[in-house]
């Protein structure tokens, strides 16, 4: 079904924050900790599907050239309403959040998708689309966060793993650390897709295809 | 006077907005690459900054405080930046054609570059007053170029050496941002 | 309900103002249609002698698309250049 592919695309093969390289400063922001970067992921999955959604809907009535704008003040909506949402019930996170909640409004996964599919495609290819954006944004921040919350307070989701043995690496709570580490995972991802291409590449040995 | 200064100085080096709140990274990343382009986009983005905190400054304090409306903060704020700087690539589209043909997709995109919506709301935040938010805007400005420059002259010569397939473009970028930070980290608490 | 609606009539008011302004602003930065113009000016003697009247080849192109000049107003060009120049702006 072409719409559970449009949903596969953004967890692996387009993932946003490793592959098509978007939205990196709340990638950054707020993966100090685990915990912080699901939340960020999550209300960030929240404004892609709520703005895909009346996107999708009024596609055909919004005239071309104003159309980024009009874009731009729906997903600020919903980023005032998920904004609202957290300040209410989990302000210890909001606040450590701070900005980068406005800050989704300008998310360039958001806008980029908006652009790219919602506006020109039905209703269920772009929710399945932008869910699956929000997946993958979701787990890229989840896995940073996991690794340096690990490294740099020897704990992931708050548990503490690493005993006082550990000479924690403040470094990775640093901005530092958080700009070396997504880097790296970058190239990880890389050298990982390269493989798996490189791997479908010899299974087709002999056929027309260069490697 | 001196308090101006420290709000400058803060936002050139101390509290950097590339390399201490992760602000104006996706521009950043892409425009860095000729010490040229930086300095054109810096100035562009700082130009942009100046009027639209002025603007969402008075928006703020005239209209939504006025009127009790604050959840109108994101959406009135990123319309007025939107319109700026739609205006300004319509500008520069007649009378700077070399430039606004160099800077190609990435003009446009400085309406979601997160420095400027991050800037607006940063003073809106601390209270400023329309002087403090002026200065706020112009160190602001000029940090984001400074970074930019630092970083595409690094990146001129980078061009040159021979770098690991997996870690070329955006991957070392992040790593040599990441060490940048690290240097400008050695600033914090210069301002108290 | 009295915010809701000073809520609505602050976006609309803005909106509106903004787009006032842009509507403005893309008549008064309209860039005349590009390929037109490079076609004339190929077409002229390039020698920005001003007999047409303007200061230079460039903004006596300019003005033929702008329907301030005649077709025939490049003395130097003359009756070939004229005749080009109808060919181009027929097109």
């Amino acid at each position: 079904m072409s719409a559970l592919k449009d949903l596969l695309n953004g967890i692996w093969k387009q993932n946003p924050t490793f592959r098509i390289i978007l939205g990196m400063c709340p990638a950054l922001a707020v993966t100090n900790a685990a915990i912080n970067g699901l939340t960020m992921g999550l209300a960030t999955l929240f404004v892609l599907l709520a703005s895909g959604l009346f996107v999708s809907l009024i596609r055909n009535l919004i005239s071309s050239k104003i159309r980024i704008p009009c874009y731009i003040i729906i997903i600020a909506t919903f980023v005032t309403i998920a904004d609202y949402f957290l300040a209410a019930y989990y302000p210890a996170i909001h606040e450590v959040l701070g900005i980068y909640v406005p800050l989704i409004v300008v998310n360039c996964i958001i806008l980029g998708r908006m652009e790219a599919f919602a506006g020109k495609n039905p209703i269920k290819n772009s929710l399945a689309d932008a869910f699956g954006m929000g997946l993958g944004f979701t787990w890229a921040l989840v896995l940073l966060g996991a690794i340096r919350e690990f490294l740099g307070f020897g704990a992931i989701f708050g548990f503490k793993i690493l005993g006082s043995w550990y000479p924690q690496m403040v470094v990775m709570r640093l901005p530092t650390g958080a700009f070396i580490t997504l880097g790296l995972l970058i190239a990880m991802m890389n050298i990982i897709r390269k493989q798996k291409a490189e791997a479908t590449c010899h299974a087709h040995e002999g056929g027309d295809k260069p490697c | 006077m001196l308090n101006l200064f420290a709000i400058f100085f803060a936002a050139v080096v101390t509290e950097n907005f590339v390399f201490y709140r992760f602000l104006g990274l996706c521009p950043f990343l892409a425009m860095s690459n000729k010490t040229r382009t930086a300095v054109g986009m810096g100035i562009a983005v700082t130009f942009v900054l100046i009027v639209s905190n002025s603007i969402t400054w008075l928006l703020q304090y005239f209209v939504l405080d006025k009127f009790g409306l604050p959840f109108l903060q994101y959406a009135s704020f990123i319309l007025v930046i939107a319109s700026l700087v739609q205006f300004i690539e319509m500008y520069m589209h007649k009378y700077q054609a070399a430039l606004y043909k160099a800077f190609g997709i990435y003009l446009p995109l400085i309406t979601t570059n997160c420095v400027v919506l991050g800037l607006v709301l940063l003073t809106i935040l601390k209270g400023y007053n329309f002087l403090e938010a002026l200065i706020f805007a112009i160190g602001t400005g000029a940090g984001y170029t400074l970074a930019l420059v630092i970083m595409s002259g690094i990146r001129e010569r980078l061009d040159l050496a021979d770098v690991p397939e997996a870690l070329k473009g955006v991957p070392l970028a992040l790593i040599i941002t990441g060490l940048l930070a690290l240097a400008f980290g050695g600033f914090v608490g210069m301002i108290k | 309900m009295n915010r809701i609606l000073a809520a609505a009539l602050v976006m609309a008011i803005l909106s509106f103002i903004f787009a006032l302004i842009l509507a403005w602003a893309s008549k008064k930065f309209k860039i005349v249609e590009s390929s037109k113009l490079v076609e004339i000016v190929k077409v002229l003697p390039k020698q920005n002698c001003g007999k047409c009247g303007f200061p230079n080849c460039g903004a006596f192109a300019k003005a033929i698309i702008e329907g301030k000049a005649k077709y025939g107003d490049c003395v130097v060009g003359g009756e070939e250049v004229a005749e080009k120049i109808k060919e181009i702006m027929d097109m």
